[in-house]
């Protein structure tokens, strides 16, 4: 899809929920693996995902076509999620298990994939070893890691993201690699 | 660790990428549910929290109030107001919006489903009904439609119902029983002609004669068409009883229930 047929189906998602699901569809995976890379929990990236994509949903209606793909909007509502999620202490999730316990749904499957899921995570240690470096950082700094050497975004599409400069986003990142180069000594 | 050390390894690390189907179709159909509910439902739904609402009052005022101190009429006030709140929290997953979405969303992505339409995109019609966690989905794809019949507990299609292909001799078998039904007699007196001979599946709720009442139904048959000038009927025949099991008149305007067709499936709807 073409930045132009993006910008066409999330005026049509404004007021088409169907419109909506194919934009979820798009992305979900995308959203999901970054705040899986940022919190390494299985369960704290159900619960922020969850949200980003209310939230997305909510706010639609104010989302303002710039150029820059529908993606890094995603992007910025997650880093703003997971940022609140370390910040606060209590917060209110959208709990999906209503949804299924309202249709008395107890699926086996979805649990057997969801210990599978936390198993492959712990199958990757290396990552959990950096992630837990990481994650001592300031969130500034773990932002811009993340989505620089995670998720492969360029400068400029962090700064997007971000709501920053690229000149602020080069320091950050120098300061956050320079950090965290200290504490893996 | 030098800088250079440090970005190779940042750069080159083994990154989990999990995928958790569960939640993300639970999720989806949870944002269709609050897109639905926010652009449409709200007076739905306002009017069923107080339908509900007033039910459970009636029932708590009567069953505990009678020659009750003041004290005991404030704590039912009280839990009248917490089982608003309550339902005003839960009645997005009490509405049943929730299962139709399911049972679309399983149908939709089975890959049972698929195979029988071609491969190809899968569109969901219609889903008909929902009963005692099992419902019945019309899907449309490349190669017409099918009636899947989807577990909601297990989250599977367990049957796919497929139209016959009619054969000629079937075709030829269906006009013949058509045309020994006294009522299609008369109309071909009159000069009426046979038409389209199909496979169809009818689904809906329908005026029963005999009762008097309204009910659900569905049905697979063969439709035959019958047309005289203006004027269009539709002989539902049952192959195997051999005999017509429904004549209606077609013709825009001349019935009393609603009937929308859409490909081989026909949904009735009484009023």
């Amino acid at each position: 899809m073409d930045l132009e047929q993006e910008k066409q189906l999330v005026e049509r998602a404004k007021n088409d929920t169907e419109a909506f699901s194919e934009l979820y569809d798009q992305y979900y995976s995308q959203i999901f693996g970054y705040v899986l890379r940022r919190t390494a929990s299985i369960e704290i990236t159900q619960d922020v995902t969850s949200d980003v994509f209310f939230k997305a949903l909510k706010n639609l209606g104010q989302f303002h076509w710039c150029g820059t793909p529908f993606s890094s909007w995603l992007y910025r509502i997650a880093a703003h999620e997971i940022a609140n999620y370390f910040r606060k202490s209590k917060r209110r999730r959208i709990c999906l298990e209503e949804v299924s316990d309202s249709i008395k749904i107890s699926s086996a499957s979805a649990q057997a994939e969801l210990l599978e899921a936390e198993a492959e995570l712990k199958r990757h240690e290396e990552f959990l070893a950096l992630h837990e470096n990481i994650s001592k950082l300031s969130v500034k700094y773990q932002e811009v890691i993340t989505l620089r050497f995670f998720e492969n975004k360029q400068i400029r599409e962090i700064g997007e993201i971000l709501g920053k400069r690229e000149g602020t986003i080069k320091s950050l990142l120098h300061r956050g690699l320079e950090t965290l180069r200290k504490l893996m000594e | 660790m030098k800088e250079e050390e440090l970005i190779k390894k940042l750069e080159n690390i083994e990154l989990p990428d999990i995928k958790l189907q569960s939640h993300q179709r639970r999720l989806r159909i949870a944002l269709l549910d609050a897109g639905y509910l926010k652009s449409h439902r709200w007076g739905t739904v306002l009017e069923l929290v107080k339908s509900k609402v007033k039910g459970i009052k009636e029932v708590m005022t009567t069953s505990l109030v009678l020659r009750q101190p003041v004290w005991r009429t404030i704590l039912v006030g009280v839990l009248a107001i917490a089982l608003i709140t309550g339902l005003v929290i839960t009645l997005p997953s009490l509405t049943g919006q929730s299962v139709q979405a399911l049972a679309a969303d399983i149908a939709q992505n089975s890959p049972q489903v698929r195979a029988a339409l071609g491969g190809g995109e899968v569109q969901v019609v219609k889903v008909i009904k929902v009963v005692d966690d099992k419902g019945t989905v019309i899907c449309k794809g490349e190669l017409g439609i099918i009636t899947a019949e989807v577990d909601l507990k297990r989250e599977v299609v367990t049957e796919v119902i497929t139209l016959p292909e009619l054969t000629t001799a079937d075709e030829q078998k269906v006009i013949d029983i058509a045309r020994a039904d006294s009522r299609i007699k008369e109309l071909l007196d009159k000069g009426a002609s046979i038409g389209n001979v199909s496979s169809m599946y009818s689904f809906g709720v329908r005026w029963n004669a005999e009762t008097g009442e309204a009910e659900e139904f569905s049905e697979m048959s063969v439709q035959v068409t019958i047309e005289l000038g203006e004027r269009t009927w539709a002989a539902h025949v049952d192959l195997t009883d051999a005999k017509v099991i429904r004549l209606e008149e077609t013709t825009p305007g001349a019935r009393e229930s609603y009937s929308s067709a859409e490909g081989k499936v026909e949904y009735f709807e009484y009023s």
